[in-house]
Parts: C-alpha cells; structure tokens; sequence
C-alpha cells in the first residue's frame, strides 16, 4: 500500500487506470453524500401528497394528485398538442436568445470600446436591468400586434440586458498589463482587441448568457400566460380558465424540467468557456 | 564617447509627467534623466520605490513620450513600439487561455514574422529558457518561476537588440531567483543583447549589471552610476565570494542611503 502510495506521487500518470476505478466509486459516495437525501425527499413528498389527496378525499380541482398530474402529461401528448406548443415556445425562445446574443455582443462590444459611451450608458442599462422587462409587453402588443413576433421581442428584451451588462462589465476590467503587454509588442488596436480583450471577456459572455437564458426563460412563460399567443405558458392558463387544475400543474413540471435543463446547460456553457482561468494550486 | 549601434539608448534629460485627472496638477514621476546605455550592455537600475524605474522602461518600449527631453533607440528617436525591443513583465504578463508555446508565438504572430521556421524558433527558445516538454501546459498549470521563463521565451524569440525587464524576478521566491539569475546571464552572454533590467535587490543588481544606475526619489533623476567591475562569465555563487563584491555592494549602499529619510531598500537578503 505504502509502495503504491509512492508509484503516485513520482509517476502520476502511470496509475490512471486506477484512479478511473478509485472515481467511479467515489462518485457513487458523493452521490450518497450530497444527492441521495434530496431524491428521496422528492420521493416521499410524491408519496405525502399521492397519499393526503387520495385518503383525505380532497377535491381534484383543488389539489389534483401527482398520478393525475403524470396522466395529464400523456393525455396531452396522446391529444397532439404537446409538442406544437413545446415547438412554439421554444422556437420563439431560441430565436429571441440568438437574437439577444448577437445584438447584445455588438452593443456591449462597441460600448465597451469606448469609455464615454461606457459613462453615459451605464445607468440607463442598469436600470433597464433593475426594472421588471415584462412590463414593456403591453407596449410591445401595441408596436407588434398580439403574434409570435412579439413574443421573440420580449425573449429578446428580457435576455439581452445581462448579456451587454456583463460584457461591458468584461472589457472595463480588462487586464490593463495584457494590453500593455501586446502594445510592447507591437500589435496594433484590431490585433489586441482580438487576441487579448476579447478572449479575456469570454468567462463573463459565458456568465451573462446563463443569465439571459433564464431572464429569456422567465419572459417567455409570462408573455405566453399574459397573452394568450400560444406556446406552454398559453396551455396553462387555457386549462386553468377550465379548471383543469391537474392540466395546468402539469405544464408547471414541464416548464420546472425546462427550466432545470437550461441551468445545467448554462453550466456547462459556462465551465468550459473558463477553463484556462487560474484554479487554486493542488 | 562610445560608438552607437542598433542597441544603443540614449536619454537626454527626459522627463515625464502624467496627467492623472482634468485640472489636477501633473504628476513628474522622471525629471531630467539622463544615461546612455551602451549596445550589448547590462544596464541595472535601482532606486526607491515609485522613483519611476519602470516609467523609464515605458518610455524606451515607446508606450509613453517623454513629456521633454530627447530618447534614441539606435540614434534615432522613439516614437512608438517596435520589434527591437521586447519586455518582460513583473506579473508575467502571459495570456492565460493560450499554451506555452502560443504565448511565446504571440510577438512573432502579432509582428506578422511567422514563416516556416517560426515553429523551430519558438521550440528553440522553450528549451533555451528550460521549458522543453511544457510546451503544451497553460500558464495556471506551472510555478511562479516557470512563468517567468515563458515570459522571457517570449521575448527573445522575437530576437530584439534590446531586452527591457520590469522587476522580472521580484514574484519569484530567493531559490527560484538564484537559478533564474544565472540562466539570465548565461542567455544574454549567447544573445549579446541590451538588457535594461529594474530591481530593488541590491544583489541581484551586482550580479547582473555591467553598471548599475541609482535612480533619486520621485521626481527620478540620477543620482550616481557604479560600474561593476567583475568579469564574467559569473554566476550568482561565485560572485559572492569575489574579493570586489563587498566594496560594490558598499558603494552602492552609499549611493542609496544618501539623503534618504529612513526607508531602506528592499532585498538585503535575495
């Protein structure tokens, strides 16, 4: 044991193979460490309330129980309407993020070259980022009409103000002896801007795309439930003005399962653009 | 008066003011400084912090004009970067999202110098430096004193006349240093190039320089050259025991002290 201890410290590439057993087993304890408790949480409230509302008897318009809930969820795809409203809605929404991010990246871009337009921009910006962005939806009804278009206008608005915050945020600090660094070197003001700021602001383009994909998520669920334009968030309200409580619970999950997979995404998104960055010393 | 080559600099009474903030009173960091530092010479200069040693480097590497005064670079005056200088930075400067091997490519690629034998150079001046097999290792993936050394690679490959070192070794710890100091020398011994070089070690400056410049407090001047009259080629632990080393040392203590009000210099002991 003492032996193998010592292979690892002088060679330790030699003994990957080991390691990779060594990782599957400890990822099984951390699994039991940190996620087992949170599973088996979930399960036991499934159970409490399959429970309470099937014993207790209590009104499905009220509280519909989570077999109901999951029933619903095959009823409507059974029905055909599902997978129109999960294409309405996320076509909107992908095309109001890719339209945040390229808008947003030459907005920030062109603002962050500049110090003056940096001065007289930020406090606009900020408070365009403090105020809640579904309050331009009525406006945008008006300028748009009641259609898909205005839909991807509110996606786009509620996406691209952290996006251009934090890139801005990224060219103001940028590494001033990098730059100073590539001047010495006699790279002109394009070659630096491209191979030493922008580069450098990747982590905070990765950190204001997580936020805008959930901003952008969160407007397209209220314009849809708002407006009645079709898409998940119309389906809920639709089957809650019918009092179809389990109907609308059940576009609740499939818009919480969304909502979760878009997270994980913008993690990875955001793990692999700042790979290179400083980690803590082993 | 010597003769001027491509690696001669020339500063005649250049001095330097910044404007920190509209309608407040420019600060001199450089005021009429004046040094010829000689091609293929060793030029060490020292002073008290914030006396403006790295203002001057600024200067020959042309990020600032000199606010009065005259600087040459080869007889001729400075007007902005270029390829016959390179710098080498405190904090290392290296771009953290490329490898070894492109942030030693950068000068070259941003020069627009690379050809078919770039990737030779590049490899060449890795190993020359010590860096041979890290080629493809990020800069968060090696040691204050690796860093450095890519720092350096950097700049030699882009084969200046003239080497400016911005406290390149203050970062690293005393081992590191002594290790780094020798391969210094023994790089430029090879390169023979103008090597103007900022510290605030008194030794490191004995050991390195050909002539050391004791810069004054801030507004910077000249307060007073030593020539350091030991042959090379040296190393770090030879020199200690060279029989001139402790009268140089003591003249150059002088040369600090006077008239400085308690502050003593830093590095007594690296």
């Amino acid at each position: 044991m003492s032996a193998d201890t010592d292979t690892t410290q002088i060679r330790p590439t030699d003994t990957s193979g080991r390691r990779k057993h060594a990782a599957s087993q400890s990822r099984w304890a951390e699994f039991r460490r940190n996620k087992l408790g949170s599973y088996a949480a979930l399960v036991a409230l499934l159970v409490t309330w399959q429970t309470w509302v099937t014993v207790g008897e209590v009104n499905p318009i009220v509280m519909p129980s989570p077999v109901a809930v999951a029933g619903e969820m095959v009823r409507m795809y059974e029905l055909g309407f599902l997978v129109p409203a999960f294409i309405q809605s996320f076509s909107a929404y992908f095309a109001g993020i890719a339209l945040a991010i390229s808008v947003g990246m030459a907005i920030s871009i062109g603002i962050g070259l500049s110090k003056l337009a940096q001065v007289i921009t930020q406090p606009y910006l900020w408070a365009l980022f403090a105020m809640p962005r579904v309050a331009l939806i009525p406006l945008l009804m008006l300028w748009f009409g009641l259609n898909r278009q205005m839909v991807v206008m509110t996606v786009f608005l509620s996406a691209v103000v952290p996006l251009v915050l934090q890139v801005i945020e990224g060219m103001r600090t940028a590494d001033g002896t990098l730059v100073r660094m590539s001047q010495v070197f006699c790279a002109g003001r394009i070659a630096t801007l491209w191979k030493v700021v922008l580069p450098g602001i990747v982590p905070f383009v990765a950190n204001g795309m997580r936020q805008s994909l959930s901003r952008g998520f969160i407007g397209l669920i209220v314009v849809e439930l708002l407006t009645g334009t079709g898409g998940l968030g119309t389906e809920a309200t639709r089957a809650a003005t019918n009092f179809n409580t389990a109907r609308t619970m059940a576009m609740i999950f499939i818009m919480l399962i969304v909502a979760v997979l878009l997270v994980i995404l913008s993690k990875a998104l955001e793990r692999s653009a700042s790979r290179w960055r400083e980690t803590v010393a082993v | 008066m010597a003769e001027v080559g491509p690696g001669t600099i020339e500063a005649r009474d250049v001095a330097i003011a910044y404007q920190m903030a509209r309608g407040q009173k420019p600060l001199v960091a450089l005021r009429g400084m004046d040094v010829t530092v000689r091609d293929g010479e060793f030029l060490v200069v020292v002073g008290p912090s914030g006396c403006g040693k790295s203002t001057f480097l600024n200067v020959v590497g042309g990020l600032f004009q000199p606010s009065a005064g005259e600087l040459l670079v080869g007889g001729k005056p400075v007007t902005g970067p270029g390829p016959d200088r390179a710098m080498v930075f405190q904090d290392y400067a290296l771009l953290p999202w490329r490898s070894v091997y492109n942030n030693v490519k950068f000068g070259l690629e941003v020069q627009g110098r690379l050809d078919k034998d770039s990737d030779q150079r590049i490899r060449h001046f890795i190993e020359l430096v010590g860096l041979k097999g890290f080629e493809e290792s990020y800069p968060r993936e090696l040691s204050g004193g690796m860093r450095q050394r890519v720092g350096l690679a950097r700049a030699l490959v882009t084969e200046p006349r003239i080497l400016l070192m911005d406290e390149p070794f203050a970062a690293i710890d005393a081992i590191t240093r002594e290790t780094m100091q020798d391969e210094l020398l023994r790089i430029v011994a090879e390169t023979k190039q103008t090597c103007v070089f900022i510290t605030h070690s008194v030794d490191e400056a004995i050991v390195l320089g050909d002539r050391i410049v004791v810069l004054t407090d801030r507004p910077g001047k000249v307060r007073g050259v030593i020539e350091v009259d030991i042959e090379r080629p040296r190393t770090v632990n030879t020199l200690r025991h060279h029989p001139r080393y402790a009268d140089i040392r003591d003249e150059l203590w002088r040369l600090l002290r006077k008239g400085d009000v308690g502050a003593a210099p830093q590095g007594i002991g690296a």
